[in-house]
């Protein structure tokens, strides 16, 4: 199928036809068509066919003939009669005597080119016969042949070769080769490929070409995704960020969240977990809503998702994201348009290629620091310090506390160097009519924790059918497994301590197995941990997820310019989730082994119906026009199960009838549904003046009675100042555009049926046995609505130096009002807090993206820099001027606090002063009966006492600006990537601080601690060793707050690209091999495992805390990639 | 063509537009469909009952505000709470965490009883039925009250339900005696309408003795004294009716078989392995390799341990040192043996009930205030049976003051960890002297009260002032 037809656009179109008349046509008439011994080039009219047609468009006859005789007609629609009905009846019969009597009558010449047949209406008058116009054709022409290659020198297959100024053209076959018959020396052949410059070449005497093609370096022809369509990057009007598929493949990445990491100006990402199969958590131009969500929407080949960072979508298989930012860009998505929305394109087939390529890595991954810890005779020294300060004997003796040598690295028990691994096939192609891509991936990552481990296969299958000039249908299918076993990553002080937290803590005198080959149970100090190589090895927490994302779309072109398109979709998730411990873990041993089963099922659906219309007006007017009724819904189900007290650990989770103890069983139904109206009118005047005005009506079922349609509409102008002739006159810009939008948004994340008052079960024992009762949980708010935010964006695309340098810069300011916040409620009402519409927050920031070509040639050096910053603050609380907020932990009620005036994400507590040293005033300070070594606060409000009131705010977890450069050098065929990320002035509640320098004995601690206050090491930063019953975190304190900066080296990657004569020996269209390492080295004063943290995931007011926290990895990668 | 794709998508937006937005809850039960039938009033009012077992109220907070702060209990090993620490060592404040939980999880309880006694009318039912229900919300109404006015004082009273967010939410402080008289008013109307006992699956349920035994406590800590020698008098004299008694055996009284047995007037109910357990044996029981997870928290103070007269057969009962099972032998520092079940499904999952009143309980509130009535002879009858089920020689030939301080005592031992010590010493006026006079160095006047959480004053400043000291 290598004859695709790269003649002018007034031909491109082959019929007019349509699907009904197809089936109407071989239904009715009952057309028969055969042939049989064909041949090709000259003499194609000799070839011998059957074709039986009654009363049949003479568009139909064509196109039957085209299927069964390997030819192909081209034609100007306009002046061909293809309406006109005939009614043929041959039996083998040359194509020549066929084609003489079905167009001699409608006064139609034709000329045959290679495969093609040229159909022309003769003029008025023109009655020449039409043996002579084959005359013409028929003799002996100049045979051209040749490659055609591309600035790398390789081959181009599809790449189209024309006759300049007639029909005559062929495209190069799958080895870049192309042979054409041509009139004379004097033709000119036209070399084209999409997203390279055309080359004409003046034939002369040549009769061998080999034609290599440059890229087109100006970009401007780029095609950009937007929501439910794509423009012209020139005639963007908002604010989008795009990320094409070489930068996604830079890094080896295991979500899609992860690709946008450092690569877009206004985004920022945030690994919350290193464990395999791990989250990001994605803030677009800052956090608007405080209790909704803050993630933004995604929108997967037209399927609108929320919260779709995680890995059950292929990295691998994304062609493109584009990042809607502005209001502009993200109000056709309306009440989900808040807050930003990631666009993502999976890979479809090209026309005239046939690819498959194959793509592997292997790894190796490696914890990036250990966390340094007391060994078990330090450990030993500070029991017993810390109890003899505390007025209690010591512990051990001390030939013990000398005996006990470094004891257990429990870091090393429970770390583990792991590997990582990929394989990606994909298969793509297509001619003009049908274009497929399928692809199969497996990916497979070992945690770095013993026992963790996460995988993944997918398939995916795109296809794209023209059925007729008019009609054309897709689809997109993928079907994803993915497998995990994740370990606890509790952050108690309790039974369901994590891995890591406990490894930190647990004392590292105690070895990890008994005598007898049992597991040390537990801690033998104060604190209450499990054994933490008990806890990751001997508990199982798996998840299997089964997804089902696809849509079918179909487009039909009503007339000219106006399309209509129909677009299907479900989403389909089937979670299960199998827990068990066994009795040997501190998890379940008071349960005798526990099990758990969740099973969560999530059926989603999808209708979207389109119209757009384009016109061009006097050449000058460009209208595009769309508008459309949308509608999604969703139903999920949860149910669990679980039990206890099993007679052995044998058939755990998956006989739970087995166990003698059955616990209840849960579940739970959710549904949503959303109905929309959208429209938008893109105008430009010349491509000069550009205007565009979009708006969305969303009704949806979150939202209460009273509310239950919102209205968001934004409007932007750009004005292309390289059009105009004093700009052109510098010669400076290749292209000058100023852009403006104002808008509105919406965010309707509060989850289901809030707006209802509800009743809620309880039970309670009444003779022994469980009674159950409801009581009202929820007050009604009626008037429960979206959140809205109101954004303005003022930005400016520049290129210069011949398109060498790219610039893009934006300024914005949102507000955000009604904000879904859980008013708090007195509690005397016997309730908590009600969602209402209240309060207000501000992100205001800039934006720059700036990408250059250095040096061009045989040595490259390309760069790419984006930098951000966001300013956020709350305006408005709803009459309350702050309200405590931040998860808690352990001792600790709230880490945070919301405050007027003052961004989200601060942290609250006391202000550490030093340490009271022996002969200060103690009596007289704000804490009289400390004694010297303990801890000095600051007393803030000055009343003589450190009490709760002297909490303040300690910093704050967003950063003043983040940035990413990308340094791009190649030669030849080698390649050398450096991506450096990083993130300054933003704090992180260091938690796991609090703990380990606790300094009572109770667990252990780090080294830090060797330098704690004592009568002879007056240290000011750590105190004296203490037992007291209080040891351990009460107060978020200062100390705990550390600078969260860095800088790192995220990727860099050596690649080699084997040359053409290699690539040809080996019969391979491309093959690179290459080594890249991630994570290589980081600046950063952060003392913690990693300075990417943040355990509480998504939780909008708890980001930047690092407590037993999964730690973070370099990983060393070596892979191949090959192309057949 | 066109005309009929223009059909298609307008069928396609009437079909589907007009339900798709309409909020369908099928997993939960809407206010509207509920209040409507006999089961309902009978869930409405069990969801009351939750409260009594739940965290904020007897299977947590009361614990250390009844008990921690006293010379009973002291903070063990296990506790992990600041706030219980505070407790303990009388540094707390208004932000206090569990006087936090306590607070609202009391009102949510008042809110409760408040949708039963205004929905449970407008049902119609079998009328006795209907009268329980609504003496059971009463007498829960008045329990919770109870707890608030004596360990808050002044408390806003709220009878009728938070209906709506146009409710005035931002209620003031009512003068405790105003409370005071609710709660008698409320235990007045349960005490009519609730009948003289429970029987099968309404067992654990209030009943008509539980009401005059708590109107008993009301009016002993209000000391009007011959009003509540009168009602637990009542009590004692309708023991027949009611089938109340004194078990034979101290230790008998804890036994999980014995839950509804003679001695039981009114329990926060606990069942284990159907999620309804509860956590008090954890929390008393040591740090253990055998017997199962404990977090050694609620510790007997070497005080209360000391301070038993010889041959009392309570000490034996109440704790235990030593635990034995399959072979293995541990000891350990005296802990608290009341709560402890040994046929629980996990030490956090417990069968014991916690007792809100005893027989026991009665009897020595009547011998209380007959000898405040200066009916001191009298009152040796009741102390004694006490006494004498301790396997302790009867008391005798006391004044009415030496009287007062034994009855103290005995009330220390025979009631000690069933959330009664505090208000004890802080209804006889002895709390802060007690107490500093065993060495605690931080308790102050002020400390009768607990303060009222800066929560709820930050978001209802109508609850200013706070209370004194804090």
């Amino acid at each position: 199928m290598k004859k695709s037809l790269p003649i002018v656009n007034a031909v491109l179109t082959i019929m007019k036809i349509t699907l009904l008349q197809i089936i109407l046509s071989v239904g009715v008439s009952g057309m028969a068509i055969a042939s049989a011994g064909l041949t090709f080039g000259q003499g194609i009219l000799d070839n011998v066919l059957s074709i039986n047609a009654e009363n049949k468009k003479l568009g139909g006859i064509l196109e039957e003939i085209e299927g069964s005789a390997q030819v192909k007609f081209t034609f100007n629609p306009k002046t061909i009669p293809l309406d006109q009905e005939l009614s043929v009846n041959f039996q083998n019969t040359t194509l020549k005597e066929i084609l003489d009597s079905l167009l001699q009558p409608l006064s139609v010449n034709y000329e045959v080119s290679g495969s093609y047949v040229i159909l022309r209406k003769l003029a008025e008058g023109e009655k020449a016969g039409l043996s002579a116009a084959i005359r013409k054709t028929y003799p002996p022409v100049i045979v051209v042949s040749g490659t055609v290659k591309d600035e790398k020198d390789q081959t181009l297959p599809g790449a189209s070769i024309l006759e300049k100024g007639t029909l005559n053209g062929v495209s190069t076959d799958a080895s870049g080769k192309f042979s054409i018959g041509i009139l004379d020396e004097k033709s000119v052949l036209v070399f084209s490929f999409i997203g390279y410059e055309s080359q004409e070449v003046l034939v002369a005497d040549k009769t061998e070409f080999t034609i290599t093609l440059q890229p087109d370096v100006k970009k401007l022809e780029e095609v950009v995704v937007v929501g439910y369509g794509a423009v012209k990057k020139s005639d963007l009007t908002g604010s989008v960020s795009s990320i094409s598929e070489d930068k996604i493949k830079l890094t080896p990445i295991t979500s899609m969240g992860q690709a946008l990491q450092g690569r877009a100006a206004g985004v920022q990402v945030t690994q919350t977990s290193f464990q395999p199969g791990g989250g990001v958590t994605i803030r677009i131009r800052g956090g608007n809503s405080i209790q909704g969500g803050n993630e933004p929407l995604y929108v997967i080949d037209g399927y609108p998702t929320y919260n779709e960072s995680g890995p059950s979508l292929n990295p691998n298989d994304i062609a493109s994201i584009e990042i809607l930012k502005d209001a502009s860009a993200t109000s056709i998505y309306g009440a989900r348009g808040a807050n930003g929305v990631v666009l993502i394109t999976t890979k479809r087939g090209k026309a005239g290629q046939s690819n498959i390529t194959f793509e592997t890595y292997q790894g190796v991954q490696q914890v990036r620091r250990e966390i340094p810890l007391l060994n078990a005779t330090e450990f030993a020294g500070l029991v017993n310090e810390a109890n003899v300060n505390a007025g209690k004997a010591p512990v051990y003796t001390d030939a013990q506390v000398a005996g006990f040598g470094k004891g257990t690295n429990w870091q090393h028990e429970v770390l583990r160097s792991a590997p990582i691994r990929n394989y990606q096939l994909n298969f793509s192609g297509g001619s003009e009519n049908t274009r497929y891509s399928i692809s199969g991936n497996y990916f497979a990552q070992d945690g770095i924790i013993t026992n963790s481990n996460f995988n993944r296969a997918s398939f995916r299958i795109n296809l794209d059918q023209k059925i007729n000039s008019k009609f054309k249908i897709g689809n997109n299918l993928t079907l994803t497994r993915t497998k995990s076993n994740d370990v606890l990553n509790g952050v108690g002080e309790t039974t369901s301590a994590g891995v890591i937290s406990s490894a930190l803590q647990f004392s590292p005198i105690l070895p990890v197995y008994n005598p007898d080959g049992t597991y040390v149970f537990q801690n033998d100090r104060g604190t209450i941990i499990g054994n933490p190589v008990a806890t990751a090895r001997e508990i199982t927490n798996q998840t299997t997820a089964v997804r089902v994302l696809g849509n079918v779309f179909g487009e039909y072109e009503l007339t000219k310019g106006l399309v209509f398109r129909v677009n299907l979709g479900v989403n389909t998730q089937m979670n299960s989730t199998d827990f068990y411990a066994p009795r040997t873990t501190l998890r379940a041993s008071a349960q005798q082994g526990l099990a758990t089963i969740t099973d969560t099922r999530t059926m989603e659906w999808l209708n979207e119906n389109t119209v757009t219309y384009t016109k061009t007006i006097a050449e000058k007017h460009n209208l595009n026009l769309l508008a459309g009724y949308t509608m999604q819904g969703a139903d999920s189900r949860v149910v669990t199960a679980s039990a206890q007290q099993f007679s052995n650990d044998v058939v755990q989770f998956n006989d739970l009838g087995s166990a003698s103890v059955a616990n209840f069983p849960t579940s739970a139904v959710t549904d949503w549904g959303l109905a929309s109206y959208l429209a938008r009118v893109n105008y430009n005047f010349s491509e000069k003046y550009l205007v565009t005005l979009t708006t969305r009506a969303d009704g949806s079922s979150r939202f209460g009675a009273g509310n239950k349609y919102g209205f968001f509409p934004s409007g932007s102008v750009a004005w292309r100042l390289s059009e105009e002739q004093f700009i052109k006159n510098l010669e400076v810009f290749d292209d000058l555009k100023l852009r403006g939008s104002y808008g509105v948004t919406g965010n309707q994340e509060i989850g289901q049926y809030q707006s209802l008052s509800a009743l809620g079960s309880s039970g309670y024992v009444f003779n022994n046995k469980k009674a159950v009762g409801y009581q009202s949980v929820r007050i009604a708010n009626p008037d429960l609505r979206w959140e809205t935010t109101n954004q303005l964006d003022i930005g400016v695309d520049m290129e210069l130096l011949r398109s060498r340098v790219t610039v893009t810069a934006d300024y914005y300011y949102k507000k955000t009002n009604d904000l879904l916040l859980n008013v708090t409620l007195p509690w005397t009402s016997g309730y908590a807090s009600a969602l209402q519409n209240l309060g207000s927050v501000e992100n205001k920031g800039f934006e720059l993206a700036i990408n250059s070509y250095n040096t061009v040639g045989a040595f490259k050096w390309n760069t790419a820099l984006n930098f951000s910053l966001n300013r956020n603050k709350v305006l408005d609380l709803g009459g309350v001027n702050q309200i405590f907020s931040g998860q808690g932990l352990a001792k600790i009620v709230n880490s945070g606090v919301l405050q007027v005036g003052t961004p989200l994400n601060n942290f609250f507590g006391l202000v550490t002063n030093g340490i009271f040293q022996t002969g200060d005033n103690i009596a007289g300070s704000a804490q009289p009966n400390a004694l010297p070594g303990d801890r000095r606060y600051v007393d803030v409000n000055g009343d003589g006492a450190i009490t709760d009131a002297d909490r303040t705010i300690l910093g704050n977890a967003q950063p003043k600006f983040i940035g990413g450069l990308t340094n791009n050098f190649s030669y030849k065929g080698v390649e050398l990537i450096i991506f450096l990320q990083g993130s300054y002035g933003n704090n992180i509640f260091n938690a796991n601080r609090l703990w380990l320098e606790n300094v009572a004995g109770s667990n252990n601690n780090s080294t830090a601690v060797l330098n704690r206050w004592t009568p002879t090491n007056p240290s000011n930063e750590i105190p004296r060793a203490t037992a007291s019953a209080a040891g351990g975190a009460n107060f978020v304190i200062s100390r705990a707050i550390e600078n969260g900066s860095y800088l790192r080296a995220k990727v860099i990657t050596l690649s080699y690209s084997l040359q053409p004569g290699v690539l040809k020996t080996l019969r391979l269209k491309n093959a690179k091999i290459y080594i890249s390492g991630q994570n290589l080295f980081t600046i950063t004063h952060y003392t913690g495992y990693d300075p990417e943290v943040s355990v509480f995931g998504q939780d909008n007011l708890s980001m930047g805390t690092d407590y037993g926290t999964y730690p973070s990895t370099k990983t060393y990668l070596m892979g191949i990639n090959i192309g057949l | 063509m066109k005309t009929k794709i223009g059909i298609l998508v307008i069928g396609l937006v009437v079909l589907t537009g007009c339900d798709l937005l309409k909020e369908k809850p099928e997993g939960f039960i809407a206010p509207a469909n509920f209040y409507k039938t006999q089961g309902d009033a009978i869930a409405a009012v069990n969801a009351v009952y939750d409260v009594v077992s739940s965290q904020g109220v007897y299977n947590n907070c009361m614990w250390w505000v009844t008990d921690m702060s006293t010379d009973d209990v002291m903070a063990g090993i296990g506790v992990n709470n600041l706030s219980i620490l505070q407790i303990d060592q009388y540094t707390h404040g208004p932000l206090n965490n569990r006087l936090d939980l306590l607070w609202q999880t009391t009102f949510d309880g008042i809110n409760r009883a408040n949708q039963v006694i205004d929905r449970v009318p407008g049902i119609s039912m079998d009328v006795t039925l209907q009268n329980r229900i609504l003496g059971e919300a009463k007498f829960l109404r008045a329990l919770f009250y109870f707890n608030l006015v004596r360990l808050f004082g002044d408390v806003p009273l709220l009878t009728t339900e938070t209906a709506s967010l146009a409710d005035d939410l931002k209620v003031s402080r009512t003068p405790a005696a105003s409370v005071y008289t609710q709660i008698i008013q409320d235990l007045t109307e349960a005490e009519q309408a609730l009948p003289a006992t429970m029987t099968s699956d309404d067992l654990g349920r209030a009943t008509q003795g539980a009401a005059k035994a708590l109107l008993a406590k009301v009016h002993l800590t209000m000391k009007n004294w011959s009003l509540a020698a009168a009602k637990a008098k009542e009590v004692i004299d309708n023991a027949g009716a009611y089938n109340y008694g004194l078990w034979t055996n101290y230790s008998d009284a804890f036994l999980t078989v014995n839950k509804y047995g003679k001695e039981s007037v009114f329990s926060a109910q606990f069942a284990s392995g159907i999620q309804e357990g509860s956590l008090m044996m954890a929390y008393t029981i040591p740090r253990n390799t055998i017997i199962g997870t404990g977090y050694s928290s609620f510790v007997p103070t070497t005080d209360i341990l000391n301070s038993y007269e010889p041959g009392d057969d309570r000490k034996v009962a109440t704790y235990f040192s030593t635990f034995s099972k399959a072979g293995k032998t541990i000891t350990f520092s005296p802990a608290i043996y009341k709560y402890f079940d040994p046929a629980a499904v996990n030490t956090l999952d417990a069968s014991n009930n916690y007792p809100i009143i005893r027989y026991a309980d009665v009897l020595l509130m009547y011998a209380e205030a007959q000898n405040e009535l200066g009916q001191t002879a009298d009152a040796y009858t009741y102390v004694n049976q006490i006494r004498t089920r301790a396997k302790l020689p009867p008391l005798a030939n006391l004044s009415q003051t030496d009287f007062r301080d034994a009855l103290m005592n005995e009330r220390r031992w025979e009631l000690c960890f069933e959330g009664h010590r505090w208000f004890d010493l802080v209804r006889t006026g002895t709390l802060v002297s007690t107490l500093r006079a065993k060495g605690n160095a931080n308790i102050q006047d002020f400390h009768v009260l607990y303060p009222v959480p800066q929560r709820d004053i930050d978001v209802n400043p109508n609850l200013n002032p706070q209370n004194n000291g804090y």
